[in-house]
This record gives C-alpha cells, structure tokens and sequence, in this order.
C-alpha cells in the first residue's frame, strides 16, 4: 500500500514537472540540478522514513510515469484537436492561427512544449545613467561612481570585442575544416556578420579613446609647446643667421679698406 | 704672448665645457621614432582604403557586372575645381562604404600630427645644422677681424685672433645653454600630454590593427572564395600566392604590438626629461629608451606597411 502511495506522489509530481518545464522561458544547465534537488533530495527523501529504497524506487517510477503521461496526454490531444495543432508544435511550438470565431487571449505561452528551444541573448540594452542628485553625495563620490560606470562599460565592451574575437576564430577554424561548399557559404556569410559587428565595436573602443576632453586638452598643450619651442628655434637660427651675415659685412669692409689703403 | 694665448685657450675650453649636454642625438633618434610611428599609422589608414577596394575589384571580377564611364569624364572647356573624379562604374551598385572603424581611424589624425609636430620642433631647437652654420659663421667671423687688425699691425693680430676664438665660444656657449633651456621648460611642458597622447596613440592603433587585419581577412577569404576546381592551374597558383602573401602580412601584422611601442614613445620621453632635469650627462637611460622605441617603431612602420600594396 505504501509503494502505491510512494508512486502516486511521484505520478504527481512527474506531471507537475512536465508543466512547469512547459511554461518555463529561460533554460540552463543548472535547471537540471535544481530538478534533481527538488524530486530526489533530501525534503523528499525523508517523507520515505525506514523504507527509503523501496519507497524511492515506487516514487521514481510514478516520476517518470507522470512525466511522461503528461506528454502522452498532449500528444493524445494534438492528435484530436481537429489540425489546430500538428505534430510540429512538438518541435519548435509551431502552431497555426485561431480561426475567426477563437481567440489566444488569456492563454499561457507554452515556451518548451518538448525538448529545449535555442537560446536567443536579449540584445545588451544601455541604460542612461539617471542624473545624479547634487546631494547628499560629495563630487569625488560623484566622480568615483561616474568613473566606476564607465569602467564597467568599457570592461563590457572590450569582453565583447574578446568574445568576438573568439568566435571568429571558431568561425575561421569550421570554415578551413569544411568541404561542403553551401554550409562554407553559410559560415562564411555568419563570418562577414560578425566581422561587421566587431568593426562597429572598434569603432566606439575608438571613438571613446578620441573623444575626450583629457585628450583635447592635452593636444592644445602640446601644440602650445610645440609653437613655443618652433618660436625659438626660429629665433635662435635667425640669430645665427645674423651673426654669419655680420661675419660677411666685417669680412667686405676689411677687403674695402684694404683696397683704399693700396691707394691711400 | 703665449702665456696669454694659453689662457685664453683654457677659458674657450672652459666655456665650451660648461655648456649643457642637449642630447642631440637622442631627440633626432626620438624624433625620427615619432616619425616611423606617424608613417605605420598613415599606412594603417591607406591599407584600409586599399584593401576596400581590392575587396570591391574581386567583387566585380567575380560578379562581371557591365561597366560605363561616370557622368564626371565628360570635360567641357571649364576646367572643374574639385568634385567627383572621372571613373569607371561597373553595375549600378553601391561601393563597399567606408566602415565606422575607418571613419573613426581618421579622426586620430590630429594627434598622431600634434606628436610629430613637437618631436620635429625638439629636433629643430637642438638642430645640427644651425649648429654648423654657427661654425661656418664663427670661422668667417674671426678671419675678418683677423684681417681686419691685421691692417693694423700684425702683431696685434696674433693677439687678437684668441680673443676673437673666445668670443666665438662664448656665442656658441650661450646658444646650447639657451637650447637647453628650451628644451628642458619644453620637454616638462609636453610630458603630461605626450603620456596622455601616447596612451590614446595606443589604443588607436590597436584598435587600427584589428582593423587592418579584419579586412585583409575578408579579401583573403574574397580571393580563395575563387579558388575553385573550374579555374585554370595557372590562376589557381596565382590566387593561391595572392592569399598567401595576405596570410604572411596577416601573421606579421597579428605580431606586432603598436600599442608597446607607443608605452616606448612615452618612457622614451620621460627618461629625455629626467636627464634633461638632471643635468648630469647620463644620457645612458636616454639612449636605451630612446634605442628601444625607434627599433620597435621601425618593427611598427614595417608591419602596417606590409599591407598596404593590397
């Protein structure tokens, strides 16, 4: 008897299983040691008290038969909803538009109807930072928490142009490895995408560096000293330049005067 | 009389050995680093151009688009100024554009330009050619007065020619010192920006050779993309070689680190002012810096050349 209830609980926790894993949108490598603690672990396991292994044994059977018999079911009821759904809803939640007289408003998405979906990254969104408020916080802390926001933002940005780099290298080492000439037009075309995208990533790790008040002031410096040391230098030849023409007149006078003395 | 002339020689010595070292040779070598650094960043810039349009060439060739003469090759007896140049469009396509990266490269213009600026006006205060027209003039100067006196009495002559070897050492003295001045007020001045400059000059350039290596990647891959079995051997071989050249500029390119050699640029100039501070003529720091920094620019300008020919 206490197998049968064992099991029970299994049957209803295997179906439970099946519906959550179906309305669930994000899937991880960690959702299945969260599962096993969940089923098998401890909380479970103590319900079972002296006759664990038998008990454990009714309860994994009834698991997987509630799993499984949750599947059953919506496969019974693809197969008899009238074409609403096919077999395809299986594989990618494939599913054909409500006719006039229905409606999917109030329905719950079904995220994994049986196996896991392909995993699509929300594209990293920038928040504005909020203007911060003149007080309480004291300008260093201001600059401090600016200079922290920025750095987190470069970090970002240069693991991006990393995690770029990394995947065009894959790209690189499956384009080299393949035969097929329509899958290397594929890789290839992934490969101009992503080189695109690393390109647009240089360009503001560029314009960051260039685009700076540190660095405009620090170019109006040096052209500063660049016109002053020009100024002297231009200066200092033109002294010699004086000099070597001083040198040529003294040089002149010294022949006139020789000739007048000829004459004298 | 020889008493005097030996005096007279000691205290030119003197003079002369008074005035400041000016580290001529380091800031020509520091300038000329500066200038290998400007010339790999001007071929960074025209390998991009470049390789855009090897990319669109091999696009054309591939897709045989047919080709006519812009509208700009019709001439009128006006002589244009300026405008669109006469080409060949083939297709109605639009060229490959600009990348962002480009576009943002050019902008770092203006610092590689102030850099050169400066490194070039250090080299003309500490310039040896004003300093051989010092000697030329100095030379000519003596000899006048030399005749001149000698008009005189030649007596008078001999004694006045060292005086005249004084007066001579003693411009010359003045000069270096005053170069030295300038160079050392100049040299604190431009440290804080050279460093800033320096570091952004880093990141430009490494950001460029990424660049630079992404398009020669993508007309590598445009010319093996036609490496297939319907060419002849002959063309096969060709093109063969063509990637090949762009995957050796690509390995030598993937080797250098431009932004190390903008870090020697930087220390190049701090060792330059601290000797110059110091005063003690221990230039050895200075040559090692210095050395170090126009190898490892010249590495530089050789790698981002590499490139270029497309």
């Amino acid at each position: 008897m206490v197998e049968f209830g064992a099991f029970g609980f299994g049957v209803v926790l295997g179906w439970f299983a099946y519906f959550t894993n179906r309305y669930r949108k994000d899937v991880q490598f960690g959702d299945l040691t969260t599962f096993v603690g969940v089923v098998g672990g401890g909380a479970v396991t103590a319900l079972f008290g002296d006759g664990k292994t038998i008990l454990f044994a009714a309860y994994g059977i009834g698991l997987a038969v509630g799993f499984f018999a949750y599947f059953l079911a919506l496969l019974w009821m693809v197969a008899h909803s009238g074409g609403a759904f096919t077999l395809t809803w299986f594989l990618d939640g494939r599913r054909k538009k409500p006719a006039d007289d229905e409606t999917t408003e109030g329905t719950a998405p079904t995220e994994h109807p049986m196996a896991m979906q392909p995993i699509v990254m929300p594209p990293m969104v920038i928040q504005p930072v909020p203007p911060h408020p003149a007080e309480p916080f004291a300008p260093a802390v201001l600059e401090v928490a600016e200079r922290s926001t920025t750095d987190f933002v470069r970090e970002a940005r240069d693991q991006a142009v990393e995690d770029t780099f990394l995947a065009l290298r894959e790209l690189a080492r499956r384009i080299a490895n393949t035969t097929e000439a329509s899958e290397r037009d594929q890789l290839l075309k992934v490969q101009a995408e992503l080189t695109a995208k690393q390109n647009d990533l240089l360009a503001l790790r560029l314009k960051e560096a260039l685009d700076n008040p540190d660095v405009r002031r620090a170019l109006e410096q040096l052209r500063a000293t660049t016109e002053d040391l020009n100024k002297v230098a231009s200066e200092m030849k033109a002294a010699t330049e004086a000099f070597l023409k001083a040198s040529e007149v003294i040089a002149r006078v010294v022949k006139v005067i020789g000739i007048l003395q000829k004459f004298v | 009389m020889l008493r005097t002339t030996i005096l007279v020689l000691a205290t030119v010595a003197g003079v002369a050995g008074c005035a400041p070292y000016v580290y001529k040779s380091e800031i020509n070598a520091f300038s000329s680093g500066v200038e290998n650094l400007a010339t790999a960043y001007k071929f960074g810039l025209k390998s991009l151009a470049s390789e855009r349009a090897a990319q669109e060439r091999l696009r054309l060739s591939s897709d045989r688009p047919p080709v006519a003469l812009s509208e700009d090759c019709e001439v009128s007896l006006k002589v244009p100024e300026g405008g669109p140049p006469c080409m060949a469009l083939a297709g109605r396509r639009e060229p490959i554009p600009v990348s962002p990266v480009e576009r943002q490269a050019m902008t770092a213009a203006p610092v590689v330009q102030a850099l050169r600026d400066y490194a070039d006006a250090l080299a003309a205060v500490t310039n040896a050619e004003d300093e051989a027209q010092l000697e030329a003039a100095q030379a000519m100067f003596r000899d006048s007065v030399e005749s001149l006196v000698k008009l005189q009495s030649d007596q008078a002559a001999t004694r006045v020619s060292p005086v005249v070897e004084l007066l001579g050492a003693g411009w010359t003295a003045y000069l270096n010192q005053r170069r030295f001045e300038v160079l050392k007020t100049g040299v604190n001045a431009a440290n804080a920006p050279v460093a800033k400059l320096g570091k952004t000059l880093g990141e430009a350039f490494a950001t460029l050779r990424v660049a630079q290596a992404l398009q020669l990647r993508t007309t590598a891959n445009a010319m093996a993309s036609g490496l297939v079995k319907n060419v002849s051997a002959k063309e096969y071989e060709e093109r063969l070689a063509l990637v090949e050249r762009k995957a050796a500029d690509l390995e030598t390119l993937r080797r250098t680190d431009p932004r190390a050699v903008a870090d020697d640029m930087v220390r190049g100039h701090e060792a330059l002012r601290v000797a110059l501070n110091d005063n003690t003529r221990q230039s050895k720091a200075v040559v090692e810096a210095v050395k170090q920094f126009v190898e490892r620019a010249r590495a530089v300008r050789d790698a981002f050349q590499g490139g270029k020919d497309g």
